[in-house]
């Protein structure tokens, strides 16, 4: 195998978990809530400067520790952020709310700004065992194979309960019809504010990952979240597998830009792909066509 | 599209000439008075580069108030065509035609409006947020094509030789900015005109119930993007003006925080005015000096200390904690709470005076 063709694949991996993360977070929100969150880069950052804190700057926590703890944290971040902000007052658009979340996502980063200061940072090196040897001249580094591990364990986890528990139902009930939801005896406000926590704590682990990949740059980190959007909407803006494998496909994209053609062209071409399955499949692969074509 | 009959509202006592007067003088036609005599009179030269930057957000907010404001519909596309009615403004004005300012300025906004078609047509294939994607797309798309054209062709930016009128030249400031005042105006009666037409009527009810319109006979989908077309030509004639005021412009000054920055104004000021867009522009254009005003007289900031290192930090906090603060709070905005505040304070004097 070309060595090109390990590069695109094992960097296809590592970022296709970190969109697909940001877009499950995104997903378990806006199916829940019909808010469509900008706030999930914030997320990110505030998750990758957690995972610095307590695992580099302070207690030096292992990254299995590091990790459940940021997830913890942000989790209650994402639930506090709905029962003090935007939970506060029913009966408002998604649409305006889904607005609101732009400045909420400023908010989260100047604070952010303000606790850990907006300089760059970089995690200690924390794993102590080899990378792997998959075939012959695809090898996975010590940080890749945690990504893979913890991606898949929080992926599944997410797709099970989303997709498959009584919960995750209720959740989508919810999204659907806060009113008839409400009649049905269900708890409108604990559901969504269990759907921004897991929005946020799902954000925060995309966040820790990118941030193991690279570095954690408080200034810019907030916009790869970004990227997340034409992930989820090529898989669908409602579908839980969906946004994984959007996120796949997006890294992939991405990856496959910037080996043959430049680094430069890599956003462009998520965007113009993003477009183009706009125009012909405005579902995305694997969301429920909507049936208001107004 | 005659079907919605605006209701006369008829007063219950009969008014004076002096009364007639005031009630159709409003609290902003007295406010801009003031502020055109305040510019015209200054000589302090930051006063007046402040207001034409604030003459060009105006009319750049007023673009996307045009479509979040009447439609309801949010876009993301505020920078992009901009930029793009910038850099064609710039473009044009190199060639022989740019001799006269109004053909490339003309020439970016028709580039902008066809920017916004192009998008529009995806975006508006379903409700809600789908625009919002594509005007992200096309953020990115337009600063790529930007940059590609500014590595090769002008670096540093695309330029303009000022507002030229054939051989003459307008160089005072307060004359370039009558000038931009002058666009204002002229935005600001068309879309009054709009407002309070038939089509602003229509635009209000796809806002409420895009469904009933659409059981109108209203082609919901073929006037939102009516509106997305017009809101992104307003919008691109902003940044062509800029360009024109500052001489040059480069896609780097046209990021997404200027997309927000002027849904902030719409939001702030108050959707679906006229005179919101205005007053959110004014105000967001005079933050930053507001704020380091109150940071270094009311704080003492200094120019040490942890004030004075977090001041632009505390800057953008302010301004996200407005945003989300007014359209959770008080979505009419700030024009929408005055209009409510003087109704009631006209609620209690008309009580008064029965007593």
């Amino acid at each position: 195998m070309p060595s090109e063709l390990a590069n695109i694949l094992v960097g296809t991996f590592t970022l296709g978990f970190v969109y697909g993360l940001v877009g499950l977070g995104f997903v378990a929100v806006f199916r829940s809530t019909g808010v469509m969150s900008f706030a999930q880069g914030s997320f990110m950052l505030i998750g990758a400067l957690v995972f610095y804190s307590v695992t580099t700057d302070t207690w030096h926590l292992g990254p299995i520790t590091g990790m459940l703890l940021t997830l913890a944290v942000l989790a209650v971040c994402g639930a506090a952020t709905y029962q003090l902000v935007l939970g506060r007052i029913l009966g408002v658009e998604p649409v305006t709310v889904s607005v609101a979340t732009l400045g909420l996502s400023i908010v989260l980063q100047m604070v952010a700004f303000m606790i850990w200061t907006p300089n760059i940072v970089q995690f200690r090196s924390m794993l102590s065992f080899n990378g792997h040897e998959l075939f012959a001249n695809i090898r996975l580094s010590q940080e890749q194979t945690y990504t893979i591990v913890v991606g898949t364990v929080i992926t599944a986890a997410l797709v099970l309960v989303l997709g498959r528990t009584r919960v995750g139902l209720r959740m989508k009930a919810v999204a659907e019809s806060p009113e008839l939801a409400a009649y049905q005896g269900l708890n409108v406000r604990r559901l969504s504010m269990a759907a921004w926590g897991i929005g946020a704590a799902t954000a925060g682990a995309a966040g820790v990952i990118f941030g193991m990949a690279t570095q954690v740059e408080p200034g810019t980190l907030p916009a790869v979240g970004l990227l997340a959007f034409p992930a989820i909407l090529l898989g669908g803006l409602d579908s839980i597998g969906g946004a994984v494998i959007g996120g796949f496909l997006v890294a992939a994209i991405q990856n496959i830009t910037q080996v043959w053609i430049g680094s430069a062209w890599q956003d462009v071409i998520c965007y113009s792909v993003l477009l183009i399955v706009m125009f012909i499949r405005p579902q995305g692969l694997f969301g429920t066509p909507m049936v208001a074509r107004l | 599209m005659t079907a919605v009959e605006e209701r006369e509202i008829v007063p219950l006592k009969p008014t004076s000439g002096f009364a007639q007067v005031t009630s159709r003088l409003r609290t902003w036609h007295v406010l801009t008075l003031v502020a055109v005599a305040f510019e015209f009179t200054t000589s302090s030269s930051y006063a007046v580069y402040i207001s034409t930057l604030i003459v060009f957000y105006a009319i750049a907010a007023l673009g996307q108030g045009l479509l979040v404001g009447k439609t309801g519909q949010v876009a993301l596309g505020g920078a992009a065509v901009m930029m793009i009615g910038a850099e064609v403004a710039g473009i044009v004005d190199a060639t022989p035609v740019g001799t006269v300012f109004l053909i490339p300025l003309a020439a970016g906004v028709l580039a902008s409006a066809t920017a916004g078609l192009v998008v529009g047509v995806p975006g508006l294939r379903f409700k809600g947020l789908y625009l919002i994607l594509a005007t992200l797309a096309l953020q990115s798309i337009a600063s790529f094509a930007a940059q590609k054209y500014e590595t090769a062709h002008a670096p540093g930016g695309v330029s303009t030789q000022g507002l030229r009128l054939g051989s003459v030249t307008i160089q005072a400031d307060k004359l370039i900015l009558a000038v931009m005042c002058l666009f204002l105006v002229a935005v600001l009666l068309w879309i009054r005109r709009i407002y309070r037409g038939p089509i602003g009527r229509m635009l209000q009810v796809i806002k409420e119930r895009d469904d009933a319109a659409a059981v109108f006979g209203i082609n919901v989908r073929a006037w939102k993007l009516w509106a997305f077309v017009w809101s992104s030509a307003i919008t691109g004639l902003a940044g062509g003006l800029m360009v024109y005021f500052l001489r040059a412009a480069s896609y780097q000054s046209f990021d997404l925080t200027i997309a927000i920055n002027l849904l902030v104004m719409v939001y702030i000021g108050g959707a679906g005015t006229i005179a919101g867009p205005i007053i959110g522009a004014a105000l967001i254009t005079y933050a930053p000096t507001a704020v380091n005003w109150v940071a270094n007289t009311v704080f003492n900031a200094g120019s040490s200390g942890w004030m004075s290192t977090n001041i632009s930090v505390i800057e953008r906090l302010i301004y996200g904690l407005a945003l989300l603060l007014v359209l959770l709070y008080q979505p009419a905005g700030i024009n929408g709470f005055w209009q409510n505040t003087l109704r009631r304070i006209g609620a209690l004097l008309r009580r008064g005076e029965v007593a």
